[in-house]
């Protein structure tokens, strides 16, 4: 029994797409709003300090705050990304496990 | 030859399969509902600071005990986390919550603004809705 293996090749790549093409939306609609609103606070943060309510080193303190929570952000974003990696390799090896696992008579993968 | 890419496939195929060790650690229910605990915990105490700031109830030494219990609520987090492997995201983005709470503790000593609480509850709110975000995805991945 021959092995068709572009045809296997598309059937892993399209496992693989459908897996991504879902979660890529999530992990954008995860990160997007949440950069804005990081973004926003640097913006507050300068206008306290324009206004003289905080000085430069309460600004300092600030900016501090907010790389931590851009690292959170990054973090999260990894681990959703690992996630889908995860998904990815686990939705090609059942698109070949499909084939593979008949050709050697057991389940393989 | 036939045999050459049968093998060839079949080692393709377990490395495929192999490859499904790297993964992030499995949900744990009890990161999951602490984090959102203490997501509450802190959002409870910025809206008391919010209202209290600026009157002898918001002054830092009356609100001491606030910031040794969350330290403790971490820790108890992280030790939780690090229990299982995988969790490094997990245990790192705890520690930077940890890290702001330090920052939020010695601005608040010093005196602190309505204004600048503002800007700490939303710092803290994406901290814990982005900490929040990685343990739903986990549990999403084991349904």
């Amino acid at each position: 029994m021959n092995i068709d293996v572009s045809s296997l090749t598309n059937t892993m790549i399209h496992g693989v797409r459908h897996a991504i093409g879902e979660r890529w939306s999530t992990i954008r609609a995860v990160a997007e709003p949440e950069l804005r609103k990081l973004a926003q606070t640097i913006e507050d943060v300068r206008q306290l300090h324009a206004d003289g309510v905080i000085d430069a080193d309460r600004a300092f303190q600030f900016v501090e705050m907010q790389r931590n929570t851009a690292m959170s952000v990054v973090r999260t974003v990894e681990g959703l990304g690992v996630l889908i990696a995860h998904e990815a390799v686990d939705a090609a090896a059942h698109a070949a496990g499909t084939v593979v696992n008949r050709l050697v008579g057991f389940k393989l993968i | 030859m036939r045999k050459r890419a049968k093998a060839l496939l079949l080692a393709a195929a377990a490395s495929i399969a192999g490859c499904s060790g790297y993964f992030i650690a499995e949900y744990n229910p009890v990161v999951d509902h602490g984090a959102t605990e203490l997501q509450q915990k802190v959002d409870r105490f910025l809206t008391g600071l919010e209202q209290t700031v600026g009157t002898p109830a918001g002054e830092y030494d009356q609100n001491v005990a606030f910031y040794e219990e969350v330290r403790g609520d971490i820790r108890t987090l992280r030790d939780a986390a690090s229990q299982e492997r995988g969790n490094g995201l997990t245990v790192e983005s705890l520690d930077l919550i940890g890290q702001n709470v330090e920052k939020l503790e010695a601005m608040h000593a010093k005196g602190i603004s309505r204004d600048e609480l503002g800007v700490v509850r939303t710092l803290f709110d994406t901290q814990f809705r982005m900490l929040v975000q990685l343990e739903t995805a986990k549990k999403r991945k084991e349904s």
